[in-house]
């Protein structure tokens, strides 16, 4: 069937053939420059950092997007220097023409290579990278930029956030200073104070009690002095009268014994003896001392006793002073007890209504303690927030583009040394399949022109319902007459493929060195085998 | 050539370089056709199956004579055709010889075939006993030194002479698209086998090739069919 058929597919192969070959073969070699970058997240501060990062760096969706931040007005402008030099100033034309001349592939989930194909291996190199670092630059200065203004941002909610905060500060300060004393936080020490001030009450209460029966003690004392005119003999004797009794004692106890020394000597003496005259001259001595003695005595007592009253009247005149100074004294004391006990009584109402105050104010300080709170609460954040924005401002500023972009050049574009094109083959088979499929093509048409084949017994059933349909195995297919002019035909449809084709072989073989190129196709060749 | 004795040969030989029929119940023997000792046993049976139900067919409605045709030529018409006549004039009991008629003046392959190359070109047809058994052959009409055809009446008149001294007259026409004879003859037989070869033929082509007369067409001869598990292709 295909042998039959062949020239169906022969002619357009050949046809096809010949133009491809001329045109690979008229192609000039090119070189791919390729760089990798790996795509990660960007940490600021680190991988535990709590800073906030900027925009959002997951690797899928950053390579979702990079293709297009890579091929920028920006990012290209830094390649036409390289790429088009003679372009005095770069429109958008020329710019799409660069994008498309390179090529982006994605290499797993987190990874991706720019590749630049050109003629020349150091301008593709060169390209590449030029591309990569203006895209890097680009990536890390847009990443600045929006730190900044979030930093910017931030910097102003937080002064937004201080005057909030003053404001509820000045009100709280203006509020405790209005209750003071009846402000939540003195609850324990009026408590306190109040349960001090009721002992002390208690105590001024016992206090002016004592005070008052010592006061009217000390009346009753007073009353009962005023009553004793003289005062009660007191028993007690002078000095002089001590002496004056000791020595009528000692005067009266040498009487007696002269006495009794003169009765003995009487007894056994007579009076005249110089004995008894001595013993009676020496009692009638102690007599006479016992007699002056007893005057003095009596003379001293009464005087004494002048003394004693006249004592007795100053002592009671100055125990009656005494007694009004205690007692004005004790007066004063109470009169004090009972002023304190009433600044006590005093300062317990004060303190109770203050205690019963302490509710209300509580409530009116409640939103106002919320209000600061919240305020401090919103400001601390804000700080928070304002001093993570600089932090991450400053990684920005002073991180290494591969570091802060999360885009990481695992590798430069070298200088390529092996060509990567043109896909020389590729068009050649190409034509061939293409070919092939216009051959296929032609032969539908042919067939549905030309009808079914019979393919199976069924087919002749269908057709010859009344006929037995035998079928044998292919016998005695002989040979079929053909006329001249199918045979020139055919000559030259041979004559045609064979030239085409030697014409395509003749190219390659003079493409890849292997026969001498001819002069006029000199020029014709792009260079490179 | 060497001829196998033993075995039949189904299938395209090359002789000489050049491609020749052969038939499941003959060989090709130096440029001749002679019987085959063991036939293929499928294809054989294909033709007596196929001449079973014409001797039937002829008995119920009483016709002599038949023309194996094709579409086109090289589909295995003359092969077809000799392998019928064979197999009908093997059937036991029958009465009478089996004429084979080479209708095709411009190729003459069954004459060549069975009497040999002076015999083809013998100016005037010949009636010819074959090696098969039972089988007679009217050669092939001379040709006339150019294009020309032979009359209806020429052929119907021929054939009516056959087949009364023949009860079965197979004529192997040519090629019904590519040679006008075929359409001379397939108007004057009485019923038609037709050959086709599976995957060549066309449907439109048969359609031309059959015309008004389908009705006659008596039985279909599918040449080719199961090819592939033929001995001789796996040996190939």
């Amino acid at each position: 069937m295909l042998w039959r058929r062949r020239w169906t597919f022969l002619v357009p192969v050949a046809t096809l053939l010949l133009p491809a070959t001329l045109y690979a073969v008229s192609l000039a070699d090119v070189y791919d420059a390729k760089a990798t970058v790996l795509v990660r997240e960007v940490e600021p501060g680190g991988a535990d950092s709590p800073l906030p990062r900027e925009g959002t760096d997951r690797p899928d969706e950053v390579m979702a997007t990079v293709r297009d931040r890579i091929f920028t007005r920006n990012n290209l402008q830094s390649v036409v220097p390289i790429l088009a030099p003679q372009a005095e100033t770069p429109d958008p034309r020329l710019l799409e023409s660069l994008a498309k001349s390179f090529a982006w592939e994605e290499i797993g989930i987190s990874s991706f290579q720019l590749i630049h194909t050109n003629t020349s291996p150091d301008r593709a190199a060169l390209a590449v990278n030029t591309l990569l670092q203006a895209f890097l630059d680009h990536e890390r200065a847009e990443r600045l930029r929006r730190a900044e203004r979030s930093r910017d941002f931030h910097a102003k909610d937080e002064k937004k956030a201080k005057e909030r905060y003053d404001a509820a500060l000045a009100r709280r300060n203006e509020y405790r200073a209005e209750h003071d004393a009846t402000l939540p936080d003195r609850k324990e020490g009026i408590t306190s104070e109040l349960a001090r001030r009721q002992t002390q009450i208690s105590t001024q209460i016992g206090l002016i009690s004592g005070q008052r029966s010592r006061v009217q003690m000390l009346d009753d004392q007073l009353v009962l002095q005023a009553n004793q005119i003289t005062p009660a003999a007191t028993g007690q004797t002078s000095v002089l009268e001590e002496t004056l009794r000791m020595q009528l004692a000692e005067v009266n106890r040498a009487l007696k014994a002269g006495e009794q020394a003169l009765a003995e000597a009487l007894a056994t003496k007579t009076e005249k003896h110089p004995d008894v005259i001595r013993l009676r001259s020496a009692v009638e001595v102690h007599r006479a001392a016992v007699s002056t003695t007893m005057a003095a005595l009596e003379k001293e007592r009464r005087e004494a006793q002048t003394r004693v009253r006249e004592s007795s009247q100053a002592q009671l005149e100055r125990r009656r002073k005494m007694l009004q100074s205690f007692r004005d004294s004790a007066q004063a004391a109470l009169e004090q007890a009972e002023e304190t006990l009433r600044s006590h009584q005093d300062r317990v109402v004060e303190l109770q209504g203050h205690l019963a105050k302490i509710p209300e104010t509580a409530r009116g300080l409640e939103p106002i303690e919320r209000e600061l709170e919240e305020a401090e609460k919103l400001l601390r954040a804000r700080e928070d927030a304002h001093r993570d924005a600089r932090l991450v401002v400053d990684y920005y500023a002073e991180g290494e583009p591969s570091e802060v972009t999360g885009f990481s050049v695992t590798a430069w574009a070298a200088v390529p040394v092996e060509t990567s094109g043109p896909g020389r083959m590729r068009y050649l088979l190409t034509a061939i399949g293409l070919g092939l499929l216009i051959g296929y093509g032609l032969l539908v048409l042919r067939h549905r022109h030309e009808g079914a084949t019979i393919a199976s017994p069924d087919d002749l059933a269908g057709l010859f319902p009344a006929a037995v349909v035998v079928s044998v195995p292919l016998l005695g297919s002989g040979k079929r007459r053909t006329s001249w002019r199918s045979r020139f035909a055919e000559l030259g449809t041979l004559a045609y493929v064979v030239l085409v084709l030697g014409a395509s072989v003749f190219l390659i073989a003079a493409h890849k060195g292997w026969v001498a190129k001819p002069e006029f196709l000199q020029g014709f060749f792009g260079g490179g085998a | 050539v060497k001829v196998p004795t033993t075995t039949s040969l189904a299938l395209r030989r090359r002789i000489d370089g050049k491609a020749e029929p052969t038939a499941a119940l003959a060989l090709v023997d130096q440029g001749r056709l002679v019987p085959a000792s063991s036939p293929e046993a499928r294809t054989a049976d294909g033709y007596l199956r196929l001449s079973a139900h014409i001797l039937l067919e002829a008995e119920r409605h009483g016709f002599r004579t038949m023309g194996v045709f094709s579409a086109q030529e090289g589909e295995g018409k003359t092969t077809a055709a000799i392998n019928l006549a064979v197999s009908l004039g093997r059937a036991k009991g029958r009465e009478g010889r089996v004429l084979l008629v080479d209708g095709d003046a411009r190729g003459r392959t069954l004459t060549r075939l069975l009497c040999g190359e002076e015999a083809a070109e013998h100016p005037y047809p010949m009636l010819a006993a074959t090696s098969f058994e039972g089988v007679d052959l009217l050669t092939a009409p001379a040709g006339n030194g150019g294009p020309a055809i032979h009359a209806p009446t020429a052929w119907l008149e021929t054939l009516r002479e056959l087949s009364a001294r023949y009860p079965q007259v197979v004529v192997d026409c040519p090629a019904i698209l590519a040679d006008p004879e075929g359409v001379v003859l397939r108007e004057c037989v009485e019923a038609l086998v037709l050959v086709v070869e599976m995957g060549r033929t066309t449907r439109k082509a048969i359609e031309q090739a059959v015309g008004s007369v389908g009705r006659r067409v008596i039985g279909v001869i599918l040449n080719g069919a199961d090819d592939k598990k033929t001995p001789l292709r796996k040996k190939a």
